[in-house]
């Protein structure tokens, strides 16, 4: 103990040796403080949701527990998030369905198909941009141009496309990136084959990309499961699951709407189904996440 | 392959990016099965001779082009001529080993199935094929489906030749094939190309002096864009014809 | 700033040239000791002919050296290998020194039968011959080449009037027969000298133009009938 004592004085003595040394260890300090701060509020959020909505998702009873992911709310809203669970998948399917192929092809033809130029530098000048735009804005702008103006009513199809609009610009930039990032020898390496273009966008440059791809893809779904701004005017809500495609009977529940509908309800019960909701939905974003992460740690390693 | 030539032959090339001329009237003849180094200080145009030679340089929009560039006769720069079709009959080895994200079979396979080939047996007939030729095919023979990137970078370069080769190609074209590798690998890959000549014609571009005298057969000397010397490398290395090819092999320029 | 070849290549000049200057100067050296029949001075030829086989062999090294670690090609590769055979050649006409200074000791108690003359002027011939030589060798100036052929001539005359000189003497006189050899030996081994710096002269011409020619009377069929 003395000699940990006098190790502590030691390091004492040398930092507070001259103005350098003291300045050095101060900033350490400032930054390790700073560094405290800036990771809190995942933690905070962590504790404040788990603590409410563990019980929701761990317990046992009904509408507890594993009956919270397989049944329906039901009178009352006592029971599941069956509708909020399925209604979400299927948003996200679709808008992915959607918006992952426009997106991707549209970076290949912006990357590989153009040269730097008019059409390049409008396309990545409205992605930009569209990638700023606040979601309430795309509700609104999926309200007042699919529900209205083009008669598809509230539902699935209108919600998953507004989906699709915000996660469009995303994945084109990242898709458009990891293009960029594959080289260029190896586009002439195959061409030098006799392939051509097409044939080298697809098999090699798309194959090379692939990870940055995904990676782009996953982070745009991760960010899409959580918005509510774009679904409340367009995707209505339901208590079961959409049994059509389009009309009264398409309207889907979300896992996002159904935490706000929840908080804003004064019943106690539902506050604490909103927290659980909560939790499970931010481990889903987080497995995305991670997933995502996974594969881009692996990007680096193949593409030599 | 017999009764057919393939030699290469180039008349009056000159070529530009957009206004700025690269090569000045180059006319020169690749012999058959000869090793040609194509030498000169950075900067000459000797990348680009080579790339002109199977047509990569189509890919930069303001490359302009004057003269012919023969290949068995007929010039390659025909409006209407295939660029596939003389891709295939040209390959190509790059500076930075550049072999696909994918497995060493699937790297071998690319090009012929490109170009039409189905038959299971018959690709891996290529594929054992194309490693032996390409000095490799005892390292990797069990691990044919491992990812081609985690191979050593000599390794990947020889990878990468038994891709080219895997087409069959008369002609092999390698713009400085080793520079980016260690002395060893270097060594090794050099030693191959001299045995590849027996069945292709090997068109190397390289800085290094010492390497081209090393393994080539003929050697071409390229200054600020001209063909200064085009010779057989004997005689080059003995006594030049030209002052500045003197100068240059004897490391005053350059 | 001197690359590392031009440094090496410079160092292995000198050598040379200093090599040129041994040779040549215990050439004279025992053509004078002759002349006087001093055996003090030939002992001295005998042992400098030691120094000139080392400095010879220090240059091969040198060269051999300079080959394997600079890789030298076309004018400095050509350099390197006349500084080669021109050193076996500068040893060479050090050993005729030797024989000659060997003579002069089997001439011990013998005595010239007649005033030198010719030997001492073949001798200055060969220096003479070997100095224009190796002027395109040390300094890479080939203006004296066409000399050489009058050198020749002078040379081929010179030895022809020798000979016959001899022969007459010997019809004459029987007492000096060992003498008259020893003057038709010597008189050899000058032309073997000549002989020896024109080949270092077509060296030098390889040298600085690579083009090989071939240089003397003897090739264009001109020289004169003495035996040679």
């Amino acid at each position: 103990m003395a000699s940990r004592k006098d190790a502590l004085l030691t390091y004492l003595s040398a930092v507070t040796q001259s103005r350098r040394h003291f300045t050095d260890f101060l900033f350490k300090v400032i930054l390790a403080i700073v560094i405290m701060i800036v990771v809190s509020p995942f933690f905070l959020v962590l504790i404040q949701v788990a603590s409410i909505g563990f019980g929701q998702i761990f317990g046992i009873g009904p509408g507890i527990g594993l009956e919270f992911f397989t049944t329906f709310p039901g009178v009352g809203l006592e029971g599941g998030i069956r509708n909020a669970l399925v209604g979400t998948v299927e948003l996200i399917a679709l808008a992915s369905s959607v918006g992952i192929p426009l997106s991707v092809f549209g970076a290949v033809y912006i990357t590989e198909y153009t040269q730097p130029g008019w059409t390049r530098a409008i396309v990545e000048f409205a992605s930009d941009v569209l990638a700023g735009i606040p979601s309430i804005v795309f509700g609104a702008f999926g309200f007042a141009f699919l529900v209205d103006f083009l008669h598809l009513g509230m539902g699935l199809v209108a919600g998953s496309l507004t989906l699709a609009f915000m996660m469009i610009p995303t994945v084109l930039r990242t898709t458009q990136e990891a293009l960029r990032a594959v080289p260029m020898s190896l586009r002439e390496a195959s061409l030098a084959l006799g392939a051509t273009k097409w044939s080298t966008t697809w098999n090699v440059t798309l194959r090379a990309a692939f990870p940055g791809l995904i990676t782009g893809v996953l982070l745009a779904i991760g960010r899409v499961m959580g918005e509510t701004a774009p679904l409340i005017f367009t995707a209505g809500n339901s208590l079961s699951v959409p049994t059509e495609l389009t009309g009264s009977g398409s309207w889907v529940a979300s896992m996002p709407y159904t935490i706000w509908a929840y908080i804003s309800d004064p019943r106690e019960y539902l506050q604490v189904k909103a927290h659980g909701t909560a939790l499970a939905l931010m481990i889903m974003v987080l497995t995305v996440d991670v997933v995502a992460n996974i594969i881009s740690r692996k990007v680096t390693r193949r593409l030599v | 392959m017999a009764g057919f030539e393939y030699h290469i032959e180039v008349r009056n090339l000159s070529t530009w990016f957009g206004k700025k001329a690269i090569l000045k009237n180059i006319s020169c003849y690749f012999e058959d099965n000869t090793i040609t180094a194509i030498m000169g200080p950075s900067g000459c145009g000797k990348s680009t001779l080579l790339r002109t030679l199977n047509r990569l340089n189509d890919l930069v929009p303001s490359f302009r082009l004057e003269g012919q560039v023969l290949f068995g006769g007929e010039n390659i720069y025909e409006t209407g001529s295939s660029v596939y079709d003389l891709r295939k009959r040209i390959g190509m080895v790059f500076q930075k080993p550049n072999p696909f994200p994918m497995s060493i079979q699937d790297n071998i396979t690319y090009g012929p199935k490109l170009h039409g080939v189905k038959d299971e047996d018959e690709l891996s007939k290529i594929v054992e094929q194309s490693l032996r030729k390409a000095a490799l095919w005892d390292e990797v023979k069990d691990e044919l489906d491992k990812p081609a990137p985690n191979l050593s970078g000599g390794q990947q370069q020889r990878l990468c030749i038994a891709r080219a080769l895997s087409v069959n190609p008369p002609v092999l074209l390698a713009d400085e094939p080793v520079s980016a590798l260690d002395p060893i690998s270097a060594a090794k890959i050099e030693d191959l190309l001299v045995d590849l000549k027996k069945e292709y014609t090997v068109i190397l571009v390289t800085h290094n002096v010492q390497q081209a005298f090393r393994v080539s057969d003929q050697a071409a000397f390229l200054y600020l864009g001209e063909l200064i010397e085009f010779d057989k490398t004997s005689r080059i290395v003995e006594a030049p014809k030209d002052e500045r090819t003197e100068a240059f092999i004897t490391g005053r320029i350059g | 700033m001197a690359s590392q070849l031009e440094r090496y290549i410079g160092d292995i000049n000198k050598k040379i040239r200093e090599l040129h200057k041994m040779s040549t100067g215990a050439f004279m050296d025992s053509m004078k000791a002759f002349e006087d029949l001093d055996q003090a001075k030939a002992a001295e030829v005998r042992d400098e002919s030691e120094k000139i086989e080392a400095l010879s062999i220090k240059i091969e090294d040198s060269v051999f050296e300079t080959i394997a670690r600079r890789q030298p090609v076309a004018k400095d590769l050509r350099e390197l290998a006349t500084y080669l055979q021109v050193s076996h050649h500068l040893y060479r006409i050090g050993r005729y020194a030797y024989k000659i200074a060997h003579i002069v000791r089997l001439c011990e108690g013998l005595s010239h039968f007649k005033e030198l003359i010719s030997l001492p002027y073949l001798a200055r011939l060969a220096k003479d011959t070997i100095d224009y030589a190796m002027l395109g060798i040390t300094d890479k100036d080939l203006s004296k080449i066409d000399e050489l052929e009058k050198l020749e001539a002078e040379s081929d005359r010179e030895t022809g009037e020798m000979f016959e000189e001899i022969t007459e003497y010997l019809r004459q006189r029987t007492d000096i027969t060992t003498m008259a050899m020893y003057y038709v030996i010597i008189g050899r081994y000058c032309e073997r000298a000549a002989d020896h710096a024109f080949s270092i002269a077509e060296r030098a011409v390889y040298m600085v133009t690579g083009k090989r020619k071939k240089l003397g009377l003897a090739f264009k069929g001109q020289s004169s009938e003495a035996p040679h």
